[in-house]
C-alpha cells in the first residue's frame, strides 16, 4: 500500500518536471525564433485568407515550429500548417473541407465564434503586441473559443514566474478577468 | 430563419380568424372573454410567483451586496490602507458567496485579477463574464464597482444558478399560459357547441312555426335546466297561440257559413227583383248597382276565407313538380286579352326553364293575380316582362310603382296604396299571393323597376 502511494508520489513529480522542462524549452525556441509569432500571423492571415482559431509551438523534422490552423469559411477550408520559426516557411500543409455531403463538420459554438470574430474589429496581431507589452512574457498558446455566447482567445503565457492565461473578449478587445478560487 | 417564413401567413391567418371569429355566436364571444381571463389570471399568479420567489432571491442579493459596498467604503474612510487591505482580505477569503476584489493601481487584492469592463457602479449591478482557471471555463457573474480611496472595488455574486432558475420558470410559466389557452379553448368549444345545439333546436322549431306549422314544438329534456323551463314556456305560448287560432279561424268561418246563406237569399231576391223590374219596364240601374256592390261583397268574403285557408294549410303531399314555364304561359294567355284592351304590352322570357315542387292550380293563380295587378295599376301603354330565371319569376313593369314605405303593407290584408285608391280592388290580391307563395317555401319582394315595380319571386329549388 505504502509502495504504490510512493509510485504516485514519484510519477507525479517527474511528470512535474517534465512540464516544468517541457516550458522551458518552449521558451527557448521563442527566444531564439528569428520569424516572430507576429510575423508568422500576419503571413498566415494573408496567404489563407481565414481566421487563425488555433496556435502552439510544436516541432517537425527536428526544427521547432508555429504549428497554426486556419479556416476560410468561404472556401469551406481547414488548414493544418508548420511554419518554421527561423524563416516561416510553410514545412508542413494539411487541409481539409469543412462540409461533407453538404453537412458542416464545424459546431455551432465554432461557427458562431468564427462569425463574431469576422464582423468584430479584433485584430489578432495587435493583440499579441499588447500582451507581449503588457506582461513582458511569450505567448506560447493560443485557441479561439466560444462559451456561454461569448467569443474569446484564450492565450497561455510564460515567463520566468511561469504560465499564465489571458482571456481576450474578442467583441469588445478587453480582457475578461480571471478568477481564482 | 425559417420560423420567419411562416409568421406572415400564420399572423396574416390570426388576423383572419380574429376578425371571422369577432363576427361569431354569442357563445364563441363568451369564450374567448373567459379564455382571456383564465389567461389574465394565470399571468399575475405567475408574476406574483415570480416575484415571491426568483425576484426575491435577485432583491437580496443587491441588497446584500450593497451593503457590502457601503461597509467596505465607511471601513476605507475609517482605517488606514494597511489595516483596511488586511480586513479586506480576510472579508474576501472569508466570503462563501460574493466574490470581493480591490484594485489598486499597483496591486490587487480578492479573487479578480482585474477591473471587468461595463460594470455598473454600485448599486447598478451588471452581468459580466469571468475566467475561472479551476474550472477551465467562463461564468457569467452579476456585481458593482464602488470606488474608494484606494482603489476600485468590485463585488459580484455568481447567479449563474438564479439565471437558470429564471429561465426554467420563464419557460414553464410559457408552457402554462400556453395549457391555460388551450384548456379556455377546448372548454369554451364544447360549450359552445352544447349550448348552441340546444338553442339551434329553439330557433328552428321558432321557424317551423313562423312556415305555418303551428304543430310544432320544442323537445324537453329530463335535465330541468333553465333550458327545459324556456322550452316549457314556449310550448304553453305555441299552444295558447294555437288555440287562439284555431278560434279566430272558427269565427270567420262561422261569420262566412252564417252571412253566406242570408248574402244568396239577398242576391236571389235582387235578381228576382231585376228580372221583374225588366217585365215591368222601370228603371233598373239601381238594382243592378246593388248586385254589383253586393257580388263584390261577397268575393271579397270568398277570398279572405280562402286566405285563411291558405295561411293555415302546410305544403301538402299532393305537391307536384311542375314546369313554371307553362303556367306563367297559360296566365299570360289568360290576361292578354285584358292587356291588350288596357292598350299595355306584354312580354315573356322564357329562356331558362324552372322546374319547381307545388300545386299548379294555386301557383297559376298567383302568376295570374300578380300580371292582374300589373295592368290594373301600371296605366295605358305600360310594359309589361315576364321573366323566367333558374330560382324563379321576375314581373316587372313600368308603372308608378309602389313607394318604398309601402312596400311592406301592401301584403296586409284590405290595404290599398293611396293613389290606388281610384282603382277598383279590396286589398287582398298580394296578401293571397303571399300565402301561396310561402305555401311554396318561397320568397316574394317587390322592387324598384326605375320606373315601375318589379315583384322578384324566389322558389328555393335545388340548383
Amino acid at each position: 500500500m505504502k509502495f504504490t502511494k510512493l509510485i504516485c508520489a514519484a510519477l507525479a513529480l517527474t511528470s512535474f518536471t517534465v512540464a516544468a522542462d517541457d516550458d522551458a524549452l518552449s521558451v527557448l525556441a521563442l527566444k531564439r525564433a528569428s520569424f516572430t509569432l507576429e510575423q508568422a500571423v500576419e503571413k498566415v492571415t494573408t496567404d489563407y485568407q481565414g481566421q487563425i482559431i488555433e496556435f502552439e509551438l510544436d516541432d517537425h523534422d527536428g526544427q521547432s515550429t508555429y504549428e497554426i490552423e486556419v479556416i476560410n469559411l468561404q472556401k469551406e477550408e481547414k488548414y493544418k500548417l508548420h511554419l518554421s520559426t527561423a524563416d516561416g516557411t510553410v514545412l508542413k500543409e494539411k487541409s481539409r473541407s469543412l462540409s461533407t455531403l453538404g453537412f458542416s463538420r464545424l459546431d455551432d459554438d465554432e461557427y458562431q465564434a468564427l462569425k463574431e470574430l469576422e464582423t468584430s474589429q479584433f485584430s489578432l496581431s495587435s493583440a499579441l503586441a499588447e500582451l507581449r507589452e503588457q506582461y513582458t512574457a511569450e505567448v506560447m498558446e493560443f485557441e479561439l473559443e466560444n462559451e456561454k455566447g461569448i467569443t474569446f482567445y484564450k492565450f497561455k503565457l510564460i515567463d520566468q514566474q511561469g504560465r499564465k492565461r489571458v482571456i481576450v473578449d474578442v467583441k469588445t478587445g478587453e480582457m475578461i478577468p480571471i478568477m481564482k478560487h | 430563419m425559417v420560423m420567419f417564413r411562416y409568421l406572415k401567413p400564420s399572423a396574416a391567418w390570426v388576423t383572419e380568424w380574429w376578425k371571422n371569429s369577432s363576427q361569431a355566436s354569442s357563445v364563441w364571444r363568451l369564450t374567448r372573454l373567459y379564455t382571456s381571463l383564465l389567461l389574465l389570471v394565470v399571468g399575475i399568479l405567475l408574476v406574483v410567483l415570480y416575484q415571491l420567489s426568483v425576484g426575491q432571491i435577485s432583491r437580496n442579493q443587491n441588497a446584500q451586496m450593497n451593503h457590502l459596498a457601503l461597509q467596505q467604503k465607511l471601513l476605507a474612510e475609517e482605517l488606514n490602507q494597511t489595516d483596511f487591505i488586511r480586513q479586506f482580505e480576510l472579508q474576501a477569503g472569508s466570503s462563501r458567496q460574493y466574490i470581493l476584489s480591490l484594485i489598486t493601481t499597483d496591486n490587487m487584492y480578492g479573487q479578480l485579477n482585474s477591473v471587468p469592463k461595463n460594470i455598473g457602479i454600485c448599486p447598478e449591478t451588471a452581468r459580466f463574464p469571468v475566467w475561472l482557471d479551476k474550472y477551465d471555463e467562463i461564468r457569467l457573474i452579476s456585481g458593482c464597482s464602488q470606488s474608494i480611496e484606494a482603489g476600485v472595488l468590485v463585488i459580484a455574486t455568481d447567479d449563474e444558478s438564479l439565471y437558470d432558475l429564471q429561465r426554467q420558470f420563464i419557460s414553464a410559466s410559457l408552457i402554462a399560459l400556453l395549457l391555460a389557452l388551450l384548456l379556455g379553448i377546448t372548454t369554451g368549444l364544447i360549450f359552445s357547441h352544447r349550448v348552441l345545439k340546444r338553442i339551434n333546436t329553439f330557433n328552428s322549431i321558432a321557424q317551423r312555426v313562423e312556415g305555418g306549422e303551428m304543430t310544432a314544438r320544442v323537445p324537453v329534456s329530463s335535465k330541468a335546466d333553465e333550458y327545459d323551463h324556456m322550452a316549457l314556456h314556449i310550448n304553453t305560448m305555441l299552444s295558447r297561440l294555437e288555440d287562439s287560432f284555431h278560434a279566430i279561424a272558427g269565427v270567420t268561418d262561422a261569420i262566412a257559413h252564417d252571412l253566406r246563406t242570408p248574402l244568396g237569399h239577398l242576391r236571389q231576391q235582387i235578381e228576382q227583383g231585376l228580372i221583374d223590374a225588366h217585365k215591368s219596364g222601370s228603371d233598373t240601374q239601381n238594382l243592378e248597382q246593388m248586385l254589383n256592390k253586393l257580388d263584390a261583397i261577397l268575393f271579397t268574403f270568398k277570398a279572405m276565407l280562402e286566405l285563411t285557408r291558405l295561411e293555415q294549410k302546410q305544403q301538402s303531399s299532393s305537391f307536384k313538380v311542375i314546369d313554371l314555364q307553362v303556367i306563367i304561359n297559360d296566365a299570360a294567355d289568360l290576361i292578354l286579352p285584358i292587356i291588350e284592351d288596357n292598350q299595355q304590352y306584354l312580354t315573356v322570357n322564357d329562356k331558362a326553364g324552372c322546374m319547381v315542387t307545388g300545386d299548379a292550380t294555386l301557383l297559376f293563380r298567383a302568376v295570374y293575380n300578380l300580371l292582374e295587378n300589373a295592368s290594373k295599376y301600371a296605366g295605358k301603354h305600360a310594359q309589361i316582362n315576364v321573366e323566367i330565371s333558374g330560382h324563379g319569376f321576375i314581373i316587372s313593369d313600368s308603372g308608378p310603382g309602389i313607394p318604398d314605405n309601402e312596400k311592406d303593407k301592401v301584403f296586409q290584408r284590405l290595404y290599398r296604396v293611396e293613389e290606388s285608391r281610384s282603382i277598383a280592388g279590396f286589398g287582398i290580391g298580394l296578401p293571397l299571393v303571399r300565402a301561396i307563395i310561402r305555401l311554396h317555401d318561397a320568397q316574394i319582394s317587390l322592387q324598384d323597376n326605375h320606373p315601375g315595380l318589379k315583384v322578384v319571386v324566389n322558389f328555393n329549388t335545388a340548383e
